[in-house]
């Protein structure tokens, strides 16, 4: 059976860009690994469609974009609740939904969450750059970046069967203290780990898919300068003036700023769903 | 060959040399980047050089933290054995808008700007890591004389192919990026392509010898890259 379905993009929305896990094994190069903020929602919108694990899905952050459909398709959204709708009837995050020429997707308020994740059942046409699609800006790479009156063509016709998967989980849980554990330098900053893990940290506006800076300042028990060297995304960096961030998938490969802790890989997903003003806490992992 | 090696969370580990920026330290983070990647040990997913530190990522599920730990600790790495590296000429416009810190540091260094040329082109240097950007080198080490600070505020977007210096070293933007290195010229070289099998031209050891040329120059070279007949291996001396 052949089948296509074309996305007409009407409104690109804040930021929607394709994604998938990223590059790695080329960051010697200064390449970010890049790749969606959060792996586990971005995986399951693919399961929940029945496409191979690693097929691109959109990732939709705070405004979402409005999209027009020409074909027959099936789709999936994960993550962050922007209320979605379709032909201005609200749908659910975490069910497979059909459409056909004509339906219009958007996208309203935020409920909950930062980013979502759009899964279309098919092979998708993006175009691949080192073996991701994901945009790489500083690289030049802006293919996969949406803009209004872009489009693209998905390839429907999948032989694989979709298997009915349970949804649990398709809306991030924001409770959870994000677990942290040793770092390179952790061992000079005591007191500012301490006050890490005792207060409330509040998202600064200055945050974007390279890291999340944290409101207001931790002590500095002395200055430590660390001569540049390798850093990934989960690295809790604490700059000169005492500001912490968390380096987050377009993080720069190396850094200068002194390493008080990491993120566990798995919660960085927890962390790609806060908006600017959402509050956090972190704990330790022994 | 001394060290210091230590978990980095749960899927990397740091192994530290002496935390100088120095050509022999960086021998050795060099000497140990080709030992791991000759081991090839089940479940190392990359090894990332920088000055004096290199970062081993590996898979959890495949091998343990502590096993891995030991099986560093126990490698035999021999400085010695590197072979020589490519020595790369690129050719650098110093003059005009191209070089929009050279009043600056002739200001700083109380050199001409004839001198600072001649000794930025006098030296060879040594790539000691790629970083910051795609195919950001980290060039050096600058004669004492070259040495500057940063500029006290950052550009929001320093142009690709911009040449700069900052304390001990030198580099070339590879893409239109914010930045704050004094920038004294240009290159028409693109120090990345994403179109290229490895997107970086160049790599952590290799060599850099700068030559001065003028803004005629400059564009009949960028336009012999830009209609593809720009032969690289003109870059390269042997």
């Amino acid at each position: 059976m052949s089948g296509r379905l074309t996305l007409h993009i009407e409104k690109p929305g804040l930021q929607t860009t394709v994604q998938d896990y990223g590059r790695l094994g080329c960051q010697e190069q200064g390449i970010p690994v890049g790749g969606a903020m959060g792996i586990d929602l971005y995986a399951l919108a693919n399961q929940i469609v029945g496409n191979e694990d690693g097929e691109p899905a959109l990732e939709i952050t705070v405004a979402g974009p409005k999209i027009t459909f020409e074909g027959f398709g099936l789709l999936a959204i994960t993550g962050a609740d922007l209320s979605p709708s379709l032909n201005g009837l609200p749908i659910s995050n975490g069910e497979p939904i059909s459409v056909s020429t004509g339906d219009c997707l958007a996208f309203g308020r935020v409920v909950s969450g930062c980013r979502a994740y759009l899964a279309i059942r098919g092979k998708w046409p993006q175009p691949q750059w080192l073996g991701s699609v994901s945009p790489l800006n500083s690289a030049g790479f802006t293919e996969n970046l949406l803009r209004k009156g872009s489009r693209f063509t998905i390839d429907t016709s999948l032989d694989q069967p979709r298997k009915e998967i349970s949804v649990k989980g398709a809306f991030p849980n924001l409770r959870k203290a994000i677990r942290v554990t040793v770092a390179p330098e952790s061992k000079y900053f005591e007191g500012a780990i301490v006050q890490l893990l005792d207060q409330e940290h509040m998202v600064a506006h200055e945050s974007n898919r390279m890291g999340i800076r944290l409101e207001g300042c931790l002590s500095l028990d002395q200055k430590h300068e660390i001569i540049s060297s390798p850093v990934f995304p989960g690295v809790i960096q604490l700059t000169h003036s005492g500001q912490p961030i968390i380096l987050m998938a377009d993080a720069q490969t190396t850094g200068g700023y002194p390493r008080i802790a990491v993120v566990d890989k798995r919660q960085l997903g927890q962390l790609a769903q806060l908006k600017p003003g959402d509050k956090l806490s972190f704990e330790w992992n022994n | 060959m001394t060290f210091e090696i230590s978990p980095y969370g749960a899927n990397h580990i740091l192994i530290q040399f002496e935390q100088i920026v120095d050509l022999s330290v960086n021998a050795q983070v060099h000497a140990m980047k080709i030992a791991l990647d000759q081991s090839a040990w089940k479940g190392v997913v990359q090894v990332i050089p920088a000055y004096c530190s290199v970062m081993v990522e590996f898979d959890p599920k495949m091998v343990k933290q502590a096993d891995l730990l030991r099986k560093i600790q126990k490698l035999s790495v021999d400085p010695e054995e590197e072979e020589q590296s490519l020595l790369y000429r690129i050719p650098v416009c110093y003059d005009g808008d191209f070089a929009m810190d050279m009043e600056e540091v002739n200001h700083i260094t109380s050199l001409s700007k004839e001198d600072i040329i001649a000794q930025h082109c006098q030296s060879i240097y040594h790539t000691f890591m790629i970083g910051f950007l795609p195919g950001f080198p980290y060039l050096g080490k600058l004669e004492e004389s070259l040495q500057v600070p940063r500029r006290s505020k950052a550009r929001t977007m320093v142009p690709r192919g911009s040449v700069g210096l900052a304390g001990s070293q030198t580099g070339v933007y590879p893409s239109d990026a914010p930045g704050g290195w004094q920038i004294i010229g240009r290159t028409p070289i693109p120090m990345f392509d994403r179109h290229w099998d490895k997107p970086a031209l160049l790599g952590e050891g290799d060599r850099v010898q700068f030559f001065s040329i003028n803004s005629h120059d400059f564009h009949l070279i960028e336009k012999d890259i830009a209609s593809g007949q720009f032969n690289y291996k003109s870059l390269h001396v042997w």
